[in-house]
């Protein structure tokens, strides 16, 4: 390992020694102090302070603009680890990064204004949407006037960090012209303006994430310097739609803490809760449970993981891959709440019962994170577009070099470069394109079999997408296909992460893997549940292991995730 | 304008009149593609057919950058020359 990658890795260890036991009542984030906030909807100030005493946001910034960034998973590991312990807390600071991801994918001068912003500890904003508009950021009203400065009139709702954030990157309308090339990227600094020109929309309300600050800013003729601009005139909407490539993947990592937080809880409760005269943990339909929930929870740790490489590996492959990804990992992360909700009984839903209330929470904090940078429709809706380029013939993957990428203990170097960035793919995902082959490596090994089965049932997807029709509207019959298309690309995710793993082909590897596996077919609809109860059990024992040492289950052994 | 630039026309309204939303002879090369019914799904599914015909490799920003037949021929035009 690098030099590098190791201080990422002890990054990422020392933050979670800083966080601390959130049973511990003193610690930076303490479950009580997180139950008592959210059921105030209070903004949990005191955790976003010390992250940012700790100096989280550094690593929002990339080296290049003198922060800690370079790999891209070493932050989203950060958010994870604060996620774990209060989502609302990680999205209340992650946010900035989303703020300043444009002035990255922009480069130039701005870049340099953003991390000098971001590195000041400075709380930041994305002012892409507003009022009855959805989605769909073509629609964007807000003005920018540009001329000797810029003059910005709009109301951005609702936004995350809204009314907390010094600075917000503003998608405004800067010409009159039809088309894409009529939007820009301002950086409206509450700084360096007029602030006679703001008003504060009020919170709205939510769920989940209560406390956030998700509100809303009204500028009337807010008046910016020229070198505000995010990227060229009528760059504003290419260069969001390239941002939302990294923060898609990145926003993940809230549902990986998120997972992580409900496993903690139900491992816990298997293994102090007595029915019938027995440990929970020892009943054979118990502990299928408690695995298929794990076996969710380690897949979606190989499908993030896979989203942080492939974004410095495959940029040019990310318009599909991010999308994959950001349906995928909610989406699993949610099914893992609803089963872990029967098997927690009464106690998934109450609040001051010992260890409790903090599941109820995650569980909806969680909801969230399939909403925002694209809700689950939206990615859905993406990767149907891409079935051209999915299913379009392509040179063989080169296997070995998606695996060298994956190796647990390689890292990259760099940021990545975003002018390999674009806005669709011509060959779709080397990992989809990988699985056949990767379901071979797998050899006589018995997660072989249900590799062999997706695979196959990935090579009638692609028949079903190559014959769909383009819609605009994409018929139901193609969600579907595009829904499968990621269940299959998960599978392709964990083989690549266990045979890039440290313990590839140990029993307990293998045990990980095929437990994954046969879930993936299970929801795919290809085997029934009963046939996969023997690996999920398999994998609760492991769970329940860990746990007893102090640790907590991971596809990534080097990462040092405890728990 | 020269005979290429003609040529990658003639075959964007071949292409456009196939996807099957307009009339060949209802439009001209100068009316904006979007109002042709190529929605952005279809502008994914025109880059394929470019990469598919002239080995060039577009992301669908050419057709924000050129937002008719003509401009956009001439656009194919000039990264033919240039490739």
């Amino acid at each position: 390992m690098t030099r590098s990658a190791l201080a990422g890795r002890m990054a990422v260890a020392d933050l979670d020694r800083y966080l601390g036991d959130p049973r511990d009542q003193s610690a930076v984030i303490s479950t009580e102090r997180s139950l008592e906030l959210d059921e105030a909807s209070a903004y949990p100030g005191d955790a976003v302070g010390a992250l940012n005493a700790w100096g989280l946001h550094r690593y929002y910034t990339p080296a290049e603009h003198g922060g800690e960034l370079r790999d891209v998973f070493v932050p989203m590991m950060m958010i994870r680890a604060t996620a774990a312990r209060d989502l609302t807390v990680a999205v209340a600071h992650g946010i900035s990064f989303l703020g300043a991801v444009s002035a990255w994918v922009a480069g130039g001068q701005i870049a340099a204004i953003m991390a000098e912003l971001v590195l000041d500890g400075a709380p930041l904003s994305w002012g892409l949407t507003e009022r009855g508009r959805g989605s769909d950021l073509s629609a964007t009203a807000t003005t920018a006037a540009i001329g000797s400065s810029i003059v910005v009139d709009g109301v951005k709702w609702p936004v995350n960090n809204a009314t907390r954030g010094r600075a917000m990157t503003v998608l405004a309308r800067t010409s009159d012209a039809p088309g894409p090339r009529a939007l820009s990227l301002v950086l409206v600094d509450k700084g360096r303006v007029d602030t006679h020109s703001l008003a504060s929309e009020p919170k709205v309300a939510t769920y989940g994430n209560r406390g956030a600050d998700i509100s809303g800013l009204s500028m009337r003729g807010t008046t910016v310097e020229r070198d505000r601009l995010v990227g060229d005139p009528g760059l504003g909407l290419e260069i969001v739609l390239k941002s939302l490539q990294f923060t898609r993947p990145l926003s993940t990592a809230l549902s990986l803490g998120a997972a992580d937080h409900a496993v903690d809880v139900a491992v816990e409760f298997a293994a102090s809760r007595r029915v019938f005269g027995r440990e929970l943990g020892s009943l054979p339909a118990a502990r299928a449970t408690l695995g298929t929930a794990v076996a969710d929870a380690l897949l979606a740790e190989c499908v993030t993981f896979a989203g942080a490489r492939e974004a410095h590996h495959a940029p040019q492959e990310l318009a599909l891959v991010s999308s994959l990804v950001k349906f995928l990992v909610p989406d699993t992360v949610d099914l893992l709440f609803r089963d872990l909700t029967s098997f927690l009984g009464a106690r998934s839903q109450l609040l001051g019962v010992a260890g409790a209330g903090e599941f109820q929470k995650a569980a909806r904090d969680n909801r969230a994170v399939g909403i925002f940078d694209g809700n689950s429709v939206v990615n859905l809706n993406m990767i149907v577009n891409e079935f051209t380029a999915i299913t379009r013939p392509a040179d063989p993957v080169d296997v070995g070099g998606i695996l060298r990428d994956f190796h647990v203990d390689a890292e990259p170097q760099v940021w990545v470069d975003p002018l390999h960035l674009r806005l669709v793919t011509r060959r779709g995902s080397r990992l989809l394109r990988a699985l056949p082959a990767f379901a071979d490596l797998l050899g006589s090994r018995p997660s072989a079999g249900p590799a062999q089965d997706i695979t196959a049932e990935l090579h009638r997807l692609l028949e079903a997408a190559g014959a769909a029709p383009r819609q605009a509207a994409p018929s139901a019959a193609s969600f579907d296909v595009a829904m499968r298309l990621a269940l299959c690309f998960g599978a392709s995710c964990a083989i690549a992460v266990e045979l890039a793993g440290r313990g590839s082909g140990g029993a307990a590897s293998e045990g990980r893997l095929l437990a994954i596996l046969e879930r993936i077919s299970v929801r795919l609809g290809l085997v029934r549940s009963e046939s996969a109860a023997a690996s999920a059990a398999e994998l609760a024992g492991q769970a329940l292991e860990a746990a007893r040492s102090g640790s907590r289950l991971s596809m990534l052994d080097g990462w040092g995730v405890h728990a | 304008m020269n005979t290429q630039t003609d040529a990658i026309e003639s075959w964007l309204v071949e292409r456009v009149v196939a996807y099957g939303k307009v009339d060949s002879g209802s439009f001209t090369p100068d009316t904006p593609l979007a109002e042709l019914g190529l929605d952005s799904v279809y502008a994914l599914t025109l880059c394929g057919d470019i990469e598919d015909e002239f080995d060039l490799d577009v992301d669908p920003t050419i057709v924000w950058d050129h937002p008719t037949i003509r401009e956009l021929a001439g656009g194919l035009s000039e990264r033919l020359a240039a490739a």
